[in-house]
Protein backbone atom coordinates (compact mmCIF):
# COMPACT_ATOMS: atom_id res chain seq x y z
CA UNK A 1 0.00 0.00 0.00
CA UNK A 2 1.02 3.49 -0.90
CA UNK A 3 0.20 6.98 0.04
CA UNK A 4 2.04 9.71 -1.47
CA UNK A 5 1.09 13.63 -1.03
CA UNK A 6 2.79 16.71 -2.89
CA UNK A 7 2.63 20.51 -3.04
CA UNK A 8 4.31 22.81 -5.11
CA UNK A 9 4.52 25.65 -7.15
CA UNK A 10 4.45 26.07 -10.69
CA UNK A 11 5.36 30.00 -12.30
CA UNK A 12 3.47 28.72 -15.72
CA UNK A 13 0.68 25.92 -15.28
CA UNK A 14 -0.32 25.83 -18.99
CA UNK A 15 3.30 25.79 -20.28
CA UNK A 16 1.82 28.73 -22.67
CA UNK A 17 2.78 32.38 -23.01
CA UNK A 18 0.00 33.25 -20.59
CA UNK A 19 2.35 32.10 -17.82
CA UNK A 20 -0.38 31.50 -15.42
CA UNK A 21 1.30 31.02 -11.82
CA UNK A 22 -0.13 28.38 -9.36
CA UNK A 23 0.13 26.62 -6.82
CA UNK A 24 -1.04 22.76 -6.29
CA UNK A 25 -1.12 20.34 -3.98
CA UNK A 26 -1.88 16.69 -4.61
CA UNK A 27 -2.60 13.04 -2.89
CA UNK A 28 -2.45 9.84 -4.16
CA UNK A 29 -3.17 6.25 -2.99
CA UNK A 30 -2.17 2.87 -4.49
CA UNK A 31 -2.97 -0.38 -3.10
CA UNK A 32 -0.91 -2.91 -4.62
CA UNK A 33 -2.40 -6.64 -4.28
CA UNK A 34 -0.25 -9.86 -5.53
CA UNK A 35 -2.63 -13.21 -5.74
CA UNK A 36 0.41 -14.73 -6.59
CA UNK A 37 4.12 -14.19 -7.14
CA UNK A 38 3.87 -13.43 -10.94
CA UNK A 39 0.77 -11.33 -10.69
CA UNK A 40 0.41 -7.77 -9.63
CA UNK A 41 -3.58 -6.16 -9.42
CA UNK A 42 -2.97 -2.35 -8.61
CA UNK A 43 -6.03 0.37 -7.78
CA UNK A 44 -4.82 3.76 -7.15
CA UNK A 45 -6.56 7.35 -6.96
CA UNK A 46 -5.10 10.74 -7.00
CA UNK A 47 -6.60 14.60 -6.13
CA UNK A 48 -5.16 17.61 -7.41
CA UNK A 49 -5.86 20.84 -6.22
CA UNK A 50 -5.17 23.79 -7.42
CA UNK A 51 -4.62 26.63 -5.82
CA UNK A 52 -5.49 29.83 -8.03
CA UNK A 53 -7.65 27.99 -10.85
CA UNK A 54 -9.41 25.89 -8.08
CA UNK A 55 -12.13 24.78 -11.03
CA UNK A 56 -9.32 22.61 -12.61
CA UNK A 57 -8.79 20.45 -9.52
CA UNK A 58 -9.64 17.10 -10.62
CA UNK A 59 -9.66 13.17 -9.19
CA UNK A 60 -7.92 10.34 -11.00
CA UNK A 61 -9.40 6.65 -10.25
CA UNK A 62 -7.33 3.79 -12.18
CA UNK A 63 -6.30 -0.03 -11.90
CA UNK A 64 -4.11 -2.08 -13.27
CA UNK A 65 -2.70 -5.60 -13.64
CA UNK A 66 1.05 -6.51 -14.39
CA UNK A 67 1.47 -10.69 -14.97
CA UNK A 68 5.30 -12.22 -16.06
CA UNK A 69 4.53 -16.04 -17.32
CA UNK A 70 8.16 -16.54 -17.07
CA UNK A 71 10.55 -17.44 -14.73
CA UNK A 72 12.90 -14.96 -13.11
CA UNK A 73 15.85 -16.57 -14.17
CA UNK A 74 15.16 -17.53 -17.60
CA UNK A 75 16.21 -16.46 -20.70
CA UNK A 76 12.92 -15.65 -21.47
CA UNK A 77 10.98 -12.87 -20.33
CA UNK A 78 7.52 -12.24 -20.77
CA UNK A 79 5.54 -9.35 -19.22
CA UNK A 80 1.52 -8.70 -20.21
CA UNK A 81 0.41 -5.50 -18.72
CA UNK A 82 -3.22 -3.80 -18.82
CA UNK A 83 -4.70 -0.29 -17.17
CA UNK A 84 -7.10 1.63 -16.97
CA UNK A 85 -7.86 5.24 -15.85
CA UNK A 86 -10.37 8.02 -15.53
CA UNK A 87 -10.27 11.85 -14.84
CA UNK A 88 -13.00 14.21 -13.60
CA UNK A 89 -12.69 17.82 -13.61
CA UNK A 90 -15.36 20.06 -11.73
CA UNK A 91 -18.00 21.21 -13.67
CA UNK A 92 -16.60 24.05 -15.11
CA UNK A 93 -13.85 22.06 -16.94
CA UNK A 94 -15.98 18.81 -17.60
CA UNK A 95 -14.97 19.06 -21.26
CA UNK A 96 -11.86 17.78 -19.84
CA UNK A 97 -13.06 14.40 -18.47
CA UNK A 98 -10.65 11.25 -19.84
CA UNK A 99 -10.40 7.55 -19.63
CA UNK A 100 -7.47 5.61 -20.88
CA UNK A 101 -6.92 1.89 -21.75
CA UNK A 102 -3.86 0.50 -22.36
CA UNK A 103 -2.64 -2.75 -22.31
CA UNK A 104 1.06 -4.11 -23.79
CA UNK A 105 2.76 -7.76 -24.36
CA UNK A 106 6.08 -7.54 -24.10
CA UNK A 107 8.90 -10.55 -24.94
CA UNK A 108 12.43 -9.89 -23.67
CA UNK A 109 15.51 -12.49 -24.58
CA UNK A 110 19.37 -12.79 -23.43
CA UNK A 111 20.88 -14.36 -26.27
CA UNK A 112 24.17 -13.45 -24.30
CA UNK A 113 24.98 -12.25 -20.86
CA UNK A 114 25.63 -9.06 -22.48
CA UNK A 115 23.33 -8.79 -25.19
CA UNK A 116 19.41 -8.47 -24.53
CA UNK A 117 16.93 -8.53 -27.53
CA UNK A 118 13.27 -7.08 -26.87
CA UNK A 119 10.31 -6.56 -28.72
CA UNK A 120 6.36 -5.81 -27.67
CA UNK A 121 3.43 -3.29 -28.62
CA UNK A 122 1.34 -1.77 -26.63
CA UNK A 123 -2.34 -0.44 -27.21
CA UNK A 124 -3.69 3.15 -25.99
CA UNK A 125 -7.08 4.53 -26.27
CA UNK A 126 -7.75 8.06 -25.12
CA UNK A 127 -11.44 9.06 -24.75
CA UNK A 128 -12.90 12.29 -23.87
CA UNK A 129 -16.04 11.79 -22.16
CA UNK A 130 -17.72 15.08 -22.88
CA UNK A 131 -15.80 16.21 -26.37
CA UNK A 132 -15.70 15.06 -29.79
CA UNK A 133 -12.60 14.81 -31.86
CA UNK A 134 -9.74 14.85 -29.65
CA UNK A 135 -9.62 11.20 -28.94
CA UNK A 136 -6.90 8.62 -30.30
CA UNK A 137 -6.24 4.58 -30.62
CA UNK A 138 -2.83 4.16 -30.69
CA UNK A 139 -0.83 0.93 -31.29
CA UNK A 140 2.73 1.03 -31.01
CA UNK A 141 4.86 -1.42 -31.86
CA UNK A 142 9.20 -1.82 -30.64
CA UNK A 143 12.09 -3.73 -31.08
CA UNK A 144 15.43 -2.91 -29.31
CA UNK A 145 18.83 -4.77 -28.24
CA UNK A 146 20.79 -3.39 -25.66
CA UNK A 147 24.63 -3.99 -25.70
CA UNK A 148 27.30 -4.50 -22.95
CA UNK A 149 30.61 -2.95 -24.78
CA UNK A 150 33.95 -3.44 -23.16
CA UNK A 151 34.71 -0.94 -19.79
CA UNK A 152 30.97 -0.93 -18.53
CA UNK A 153 29.74 0.78 -21.54
CA UNK A 154 26.61 0.05 -22.64
CA UNK A 155 24.53 0.88 -26.13
CA UNK A 156 20.85 0.59 -26.33
CA UNK A 157 18.98 0.70 -29.50
CA UNK A 158 15.53 0.76 -30.03
CA UNK A 159 13.17 1.35 -33.11
CA UNK A 160 9.85 0.77 -34.16
CA UNK A 161 6.37 2.00 -35.74
CA UNK A 162 3.15 3.16 -34.24
CA UNK A 163 -0.23 4.20 -35.43
CA UNK A 164 -2.65 6.24 -34.69
CA UNK A 165 -6.43 6.29 -35.22
CA UNK A 166 -7.99 10.25 -34.66
CA UNK A 167 -9.85 12.87 -36.13
CA UNK A 168 -8.89 15.58 -38.06
CA UNK A 169 -10.76 18.34 -40.23
CA UNK A 170 -11.47 17.05 -43.72
CA UNK A 171 -9.33 18.34 -46.07
CA UNK A 172 -11.48 20.55 -48.17
CA UNK A 173 -12.03 22.81 -44.82
CA UNK A 174 -9.90 25.79 -45.29
CA UNK A 175 -11.11 28.15 -42.72
CA UNK A 176 -13.38 28.47 -39.73
CA UNK A 177 -15.14 31.64 -38.62
CA UNK A 178 -14.78 32.95 -35.61
CA UNK A 179 -18.20 31.96 -33.40
CA UNK A 180 -20.82 34.50 -31.95
CA UNK A 181 -20.93 33.96 -28.20
CA UNK A 182 -24.27 33.35 -28.31
CA UNK A 183 -23.89 30.81 -31.19
CA UNK A 184 -20.85 28.96 -29.63
CA UNK A 185 -22.94 25.57 -29.26
CA UNK A 186 -24.55 25.56 -32.64
CA UNK A 187 -20.73 26.27 -34.22
CA UNK A 188 -19.34 23.66 -32.18
CA UNK A 189 -22.05 21.21 -33.31
CA UNK A 190 -20.51 22.35 -36.91
CA UNK A 191 -17.41 21.95 -36.25
CA UNK A 192 -17.49 18.80 -35.32
CA UNK A 193 -19.71 17.84 -38.64
CA UNK A 194 -16.04 18.76 -40.26
CA UNK A 195 -14.30 16.19 -38.80
CA UNK A 196 -13.26 12.99 -40.37
CA UNK A 197 -11.29 9.80 -39.23
CA UNK A 198 -7.31 9.33 -40.18
CA UNK A 199 -4.47 7.36 -39.27
CA UNK A 200 -1.25 9.07 -38.38
CA UNK A 201 1.82 6.72 -38.46
CA UNK A 202 5.70 7.32 -36.60
CA UNK A 203 8.51 5.51 -36.94
CA UNK A 204 11.31 6.11 -34.65
CA UNK A 205 14.76 5.12 -33.73
CA UNK A 206 16.41 5.54 -30.29
CA UNK A 207 20.10 4.78 -29.51
CA UNK A 208 21.13 5.27 -25.92
CA UNK A 209 24.68 4.95 -24.38
CA UNK A 210 25.02 4.53 -20.40
CA UNK A 211 27.49 3.69 -18.02
CA UNK A 212 28.77 4.68 -14.79
CA UNK A 213 30.78 6.86 -13.66
CA UNK A 214 32.63 5.95 -10.53
CA UNK A 215 30.63 3.49 -8.38
CA UNK A 216 28.32 5.69 -7.03
CA UNK A 217 27.07 7.43 -10.12
CA UNK A 218 25.66 6.30 -13.45
CA UNK A 219 25.08 8.35 -16.59
CA UNK A 220 23.07 8.04 -19.64
CA UNK A 221 22.84 10.38 -23.14
CA UNK A 222 19.59 9.02 -25.39
CA UNK A 223 18.77 10.34 -28.69
CA UNK A 224 15.26 9.58 -30.52
CA UNK A 225 14.58 10.59 -33.86
CA UNK A 226 10.72 10.34 -34.69
CA UNK A 227 8.94 10.77 -37.99
CA UNK A 228 5.40 11.20 -39.06
CA UNK A 229 4.14 10.76 -42.20
CA UNK A 230 0.57 11.83 -43.69
CA UNK A 231 0.75 14.49 -41.56
CA UNK A 232 1.91 17.95 -42.91
CA UNK A 233 -1.02 19.51 -43.87
CA UNK A 234 -3.37 17.97 -41.69
CA UNK A 235 -5.07 19.76 -39.29
CA UNK A 236 -7.21 19.09 -35.92
CA UNK A 237 -9.81 20.37 -33.18
CA UNK A 238 -8.12 21.21 -29.81
CA UNK A 239 -9.81 22.75 -26.85
CA UNK A 240 -7.00 23.59 -24.91
CA UNK A 241 -3.40 24.92 -24.88
CA UNK A 242 -0.36 23.32 -23.01
CA UNK A 243 -0.56 20.28 -20.72
CA UNK A 244 -4.05 19.74 -20.92
CA UNK A 245 -4.57 20.16 -24.65
CA UNK A 246 -5.03 16.24 -26.14
CA UNK A 247 -2.30 17.45 -29.02
CA UNK A 248 0.93 18.18 -26.78
CA UNK A 249 1.90 14.80 -26.47
CA UNK A 250 2.11 14.45 -30.03
CA UNK A 251 5.41 15.65 -31.88
CA UNK A 252 7.86 14.29 -34.18
CA UNK A 253 11.32 15.51 -34.57
CA UNK A 254 14.60 15.09 -32.99
CA UNK A 255 15.31 15.15 -29.31
CA UNK A 256 18.57 14.77 -27.16
CA UNK A 257 18.97 14.50 -22.98
CA UNK A 258 21.27 13.49 -20.47
CA UNK A 259 20.46 12.34 -17.01
CA UNK A 260 22.79 11.62 -14.36
CA UNK A 261 22.25 9.48 -10.91
CA UNK A 262 23.79 10.01 -8.16
CA UNK A 263 23.96 8.28 -4.41
CA UNK A 264 27.16 9.66 -3.37
CA UNK A 265 25.00 12.26 -1.08
CA UNK A 266 24.72 9.71 1.61
CA UNK A 267 21.49 8.10 1.72
CA UNK A 268 20.23 10.37 -0.80
CA UNK A 269 19.72 9.13 -4.64
CA UNK A 270 19.82 12.66 -6.56
CA UNK A 271 19.48 12.70 -10.45
CA UNK A 272 19.25 15.50 -12.96
CA UNK A 273 19.50 16.30 -16.83
CA UNK A 274 19.18 18.19 -19.45
CA UNK A 275 17.57 17.52 -22.57
CA UNK A 276 16.61 19.74 -25.81
CA UNK A 277 13.88 18.72 -28.01
CA UNK A 278 12.47 19.46 -32.01
CA UNK A 279 9.07 19.33 -32.07
CA UNK A 280 6.53 19.75 -35.22
CA UNK A 281 3.24 19.65 -34.02
CA UNK A 282 -0.21 19.11 -35.40
CA UNK A 283 -2.05 22.38 -36.47
CA UNK A 284 -4.17 22.88 -33.80
CA UNK A 285 -7.66 24.56 -34.44
CA UNK A 286 -7.80 25.96 -30.39
CA UNK A 287 -11.23 26.47 -29.53
CA UNK A 288 -11.96 28.91 -26.96
CA UNK A 289 -8.16 29.92 -26.84
CA UNK A 290 -8.49 31.30 -30.63
CA UNK A 291 -10.58 30.29 -32.63
CA UNK A 292 -8.65 30.76 -36.32
CA UNK A 293 -9.45 30.95 -39.59
CA UNK A 294 -6.07 30.52 -40.66
CA UNK A 295 -4.29 27.82 -39.01
CA UNK A 296 -0.27 27.66 -38.77
CA UNK A 297 2.41 25.50 -38.37
CA UNK A 298 4.07 24.78 -34.68
CA UNK A 299 7.30 23.95 -34.60
CA UNK A 300 8.79 24.35 -30.91
CA UNK A 301 12.35 23.81 -29.86
CA UNK A 302 12.45 23.25 -26.41
CA UNK A 303 15.15 22.87 -23.43
CA UNK A 304 14.69 21.03 -20.37
CA UNK A 305 16.68 20.75 -17.20
CA UNK A 306 15.73 19.21 -13.58
CA UNK A 307 17.37 18.22 -10.61
CA UNK A 308 15.68 15.43 -7.95
CA UNK A 309 16.59 14.71 -4.72
CA UNK A 310 15.13 11.30 -2.82
CA UNK A 311 16.11 10.17 0.69
CA UNK A 312 14.09 7.31 1.71
CA UNK A 313 13.41 6.16 5.27
CA UNK A 314 12.40 3.26 7.66
CA UNK A 315 10.01 4.32 9.86
CA UNK A 316 10.10 0.88 11.21
CA UNK A 317 6.61 -2.13 11.30
CA UNK A 318 7.55 -2.48 7.48
CA UNK A 319 6.73 1.45 6.96
CA UNK A 320 8.61 3.39 4.74
CA UNK A 321 9.15 6.77 3.82
CA UNK A 322 10.57 8.49 0.69
CA UNK A 323 10.87 12.27 1.03
CA UNK A 324 11.11 14.55 -2.70
CA UNK A 325 12.07 17.51 -3.66
CA UNK A 326 12.44 18.39 -7.37
CA UNK A 327 12.86 21.13 -9.64
CA UNK A 328 12.66 22.12 -13.39
CA UNK A 329 13.13 24.43 -15.75
CA UNK A 330 11.86 24.71 -19.03
CA UNK A 331 12.48 27.06 -21.89
CA UNK A 332 10.48 26.90 -25.11
CA UNK A 333 10.47 28.69 -28.32
CA UNK A 334 7.81 28.49 -30.77
CA UNK A 335 6.81 29.23 -34.63
CA UNK A 336 3.34 30.76 -32.11
CA UNK A 337 3.58 33.42 -30.08
CA UNK A 338 1.23 31.97 -27.84
CA UNK A 339 4.12 29.33 -26.51
CA UNK A 340 7.11 31.16 -26.52
CA UNK A 341 7.58 30.94 -22.80
CA UNK A 342 9.25 29.56 -19.76
CA UNK A 343 9.02 27.81 -16.36
CA UNK A 344 9.90 27.29 -13.38
CA UNK A 345 8.52 24.53 -11.57
CA UNK A 346 9.44 23.46 -7.22
CA UNK A 347 7.65 20.63 -5.96
CA UNK A 348 8.07 18.71 -2.34
CA UNK A 349 6.43 15.64 -1.56
CA UNK A 350 6.72 12.17 0.25
CA UNK A 351 5.51 8.90 -0.29
CA UNK A 352 5.01 6.27 2.72
CA UNK A 353 4.43 2.86 1.83
CA UNK A 354 3.92 -0.02 3.96
CA UNK B 1 34.60 49.72 -33.92
CA UNK B 2 34.05 49.33 -30.55
CA UNK B 3 31.07 47.25 -30.66
CA UNK B 4 32.91 44.69 -32.86
CA UNK B 5 35.43 44.59 -30.28
CA UNK B 6 32.81 43.56 -27.57
CA UNK B 7 30.90 41.10 -29.84
CA UNK B 8 34.32 39.39 -30.94
CA UNK B 9 35.25 39.64 -27.30
CA UNK B 10 31.88 38.15 -25.89
CA UNK B 11 32.22 35.58 -28.72
CA UNK B 12 35.77 34.53 -27.24
CA UNK B 13 34.45 34.34 -23.91
CA UNK B 14 31.89 32.15 -24.70
CA UNK B 15 33.96 29.71 -26.59
CA UNK B 16 36.74 29.81 -23.82
CA UNK B 17 33.39 29.09 -21.50
CA UNK B 18 31.75 26.26 -23.55
CA UNK B 19 36.21 24.67 -23.94
CA UNK B 20 36.48 25.07 -19.90
CA UNK B 21 33.19 22.90 -19.52
CA UNK B 22 33.74 20.28 -21.97
CA UNK B 23 37.22 19.94 -20.78
CA UNK B 24 36.23 19.68 -17.19
CA UNK B 25 33.29 17.30 -18.11
CA UNK B 26 35.76 15.12 -19.33
CA UNK B 27 38.04 15.46 -16.80
CA UNK B 28 35.86 14.08 -14.06
CA UNK B 29 34.21 11.70 -16.21
CA UNK B 30 37.36 9.52 -17.09
CA UNK B 31 38.89 10.41 -13.59
CA UNK B 32 35.68 8.99 -11.92
CA UNK B 33 35.57 6.29 -14.66
CA UNK B 34 39.50 4.98 -12.87
CA UNK B 35 37.62 4.28 -9.79
CA UNK B 36 35.18 1.60 -11.20
CA UNK B 37 37.87 -1.08 -11.55
CA UNK B 38 39.99 -0.01 -8.63
CA UNK B 39 38.09 -2.21 -5.91
CA UNK B 40 38.42 -5.84 -5.67
CA UNK B 41 39.21 -7.83 -9.29
CA UNK B 42 38.58 -5.00 -11.12
CA UNK B 43 36.61 -7.34 -13.61
CA UNK B 44 32.68 -6.99 -13.12
CA UNK B 45 29.74 -8.59 -15.14
CA UNK B 46 27.72 -5.13 -16.24
CA UNK B 47 24.47 -4.67 -17.75
CA UNK B 48 22.83 -2.21 -18.20
CA UNK B 49 18.59 -2.74 -19.14
CA UNK B 50 17.36 0.69 -17.71
CA UNK B 51 19.93 2.78 -18.77
CA UNK B 52 20.30 4.64 -15.61
CA UNK B 53 24.23 3.60 -15.47
CA UNK B 54 23.86 1.30 -12.69
CA UNK B 55 24.63 -2.84 -12.76
CA UNK B 56 21.40 -4.50 -13.57
CA UNK B 57 23.33 -7.74 -13.39
CA UNK B 58 20.87 -10.53 -11.86
CA UNK B 59 23.58 -12.31 -9.85
CA UNK B 60 24.46 -9.23 -8.46
CA UNK B 61 21.24 -8.02 -7.70
CA UNK B 62 20.55 -10.94 -6.46
CA UNK B 63 23.68 -11.44 -4.02
CA UNK B 64 22.37 -7.49 -2.79
CA UNK B 65 26.33 -6.43 -3.58
CA UNK B 66 25.27 -3.38 -5.78
CA UNK B 67 27.79 -0.74 -5.17
CA UNK B 68 26.54 2.03 -3.45
CA UNK B 69 24.13 1.21 -1.78
CA UNK B 70 23.91 2.86 1.55
CA UNK B 71 24.13 0.30 4.59
CA UNK B 72 21.54 2.40 6.76
CA UNK B 73 18.85 2.22 4.15
CA UNK B 74 16.08 -0.42 4.11
CA UNK B 75 16.57 -2.56 0.88
CA UNK B 76 12.89 -1.87 0.63
CA UNK B 77 12.89 1.57 0.09
CA UNK B 78 16.14 1.38 -1.77
CA UNK B 79 14.29 -0.91 -4.62
CA UNK B 80 11.33 2.17 -4.67
CA UNK B 81 13.53 4.35 -5.09
CA UNK B 82 15.91 3.28 -7.53
CA UNK B 83 13.79 0.36 -8.82
CA UNK B 84 17.10 -1.69 -7.85
CA UNK B 85 16.94 -5.27 -6.38
CA UNK B 86 19.38 -3.84 -4.24
CA UNK B 87 19.38 -6.33 -0.70
CA UNK B 88 16.26 -7.76 -0.91
CA UNK B 89 16.61 -11.17 0.93
CA UNK B 90 16.48 -14.54 -1.10
CA UNK B 91 14.96 -15.98 1.52
CA UNK B 92 12.12 -13.51 1.60
CA UNK B 93 9.16 -15.42 0.24
CA UNK B 94 6.45 -13.03 0.18
CA UNK B 95 4.31 -12.73 -3.41
CA UNK B 96 5.27 -8.77 -3.57
CA UNK B 97 8.67 -9.66 -2.80
CA UNK B 98 8.95 -12.70 -5.52
CA UNK B 99 7.05 -10.22 -7.88
CA UNK B 100 9.99 -7.58 -7.39
CA UNK B 101 12.26 -9.83 -8.66
CA UNK B 102 10.44 -10.86 -11.50
CA UNK B 103 9.83 -7.23 -12.51
CA UNK B 104 13.49 -6.53 -11.76
CA UNK B 105 13.95 -9.18 -14.73
CA UNK B 106 11.56 -7.41 -17.54
CA UNK B 107 12.66 -3.92 -16.19
CA UNK B 108 13.89 -2.93 -20.23
CA UNK B 109 10.52 -4.04 -21.36
CA UNK B 110 8.69 -1.67 -19.06
CA UNK B 111 10.87 1.20 -20.07
CA UNK B 112 10.60 1.20 -23.92
CA UNK B 113 10.51 4.62 -25.84
CA UNK B 114 7.37 4.09 -28.09
CA UNK B 115 5.91 6.76 -26.87
CA UNK B 116 4.40 9.68 -29.76
CA UNK B 117 6.65 11.98 -27.63
CA UNK B 118 10.28 12.34 -26.84
CA UNK B 119 9.87 13.63 -23.30
CA UNK B 120 7.76 11.17 -21.18
CA UNK B 121 9.79 9.92 -18.62
CA UNK B 122 12.05 12.84 -18.51
CA UNK B 123 12.30 14.59 -15.32
CA UNK B 124 9.24 15.70 -13.15
CA UNK B 125 7.67 16.64 -15.76
CA UNK B 126 5.70 19.94 -15.03
CA UNK B 127 5.45 19.43 -12.02
CA UNK B 128 1.35 19.20 -12.08
CA UNK B 129 -0.12 15.37 -11.39
CA UNK B 130 2.37 14.38 -13.79
CA UNK B 131 6.14 14.42 -11.58
CA UNK B 132 7.57 11.20 -10.31
CA UNK B 133 5.28 10.88 -6.94
CA UNK B 134 2.51 11.12 -9.23
CA UNK B 135 3.55 9.23 -12.18
CA UNK B 136 0.91 7.31 -13.78
CA UNK B 137 -1.40 9.87 -14.46
CA UNK B 138 -2.58 11.11 -17.58
CA UNK B 139 -3.03 15.25 -17.48
CA UNK B 140 -4.98 16.27 -20.88
CA UNK B 141 -3.89 13.84 -23.15
CA UNK B 142 -0.57 13.42 -22.06
CA UNK B 143 0.31 9.88 -19.63
CA UNK B 144 2.77 8.58 -18.02
CA UNK B 145 2.71 4.78 -18.04
CA UNK B 146 2.36 2.98 -14.22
Amino acid sequence: MEVATNGGYTGNMLSDSSKIENSYSAIKAAVNFYPHSKTELNLNSDYTYYGKMFNLSNLLCGAGIKYIPTDKNSRLTILVNAAFAARFYRTQFESFNNTNYDAGLSVGFKAEDNIHLRTGLAYNSLQYTNFNGADKNTLKLFAGINLTLPWSNSLDLESGFASMGYRRFGDTVTSILKPLEDKINTQESYVRSLLVDDNLHSIYISPRFSRPIGSKTGFNITYTYRKFSNFGDKFVNGFSTGFLSPWASVYDGQAISMNIKTLILNGFTVTGGAGYWDKNFFKTVENGIYYMVKVKARKDSQSRFYLNFQRPFVLGSGITAEPVVQFDYTHNNSTLTLYKYSSLNISAGITFRL
Amino acid sequence: MSYCRKATSVKLISKVTISASLITFLALFFALSFDLTAGDSGVREFVDLDGDGFNDFPQDAFRGDRQGASPDSSSVALFHVDNELSNIPEAESLNSSEFDRHLFSARALANNRCSLDSDVGFGPGNGIGSGIILSGCCVGGVCRPY
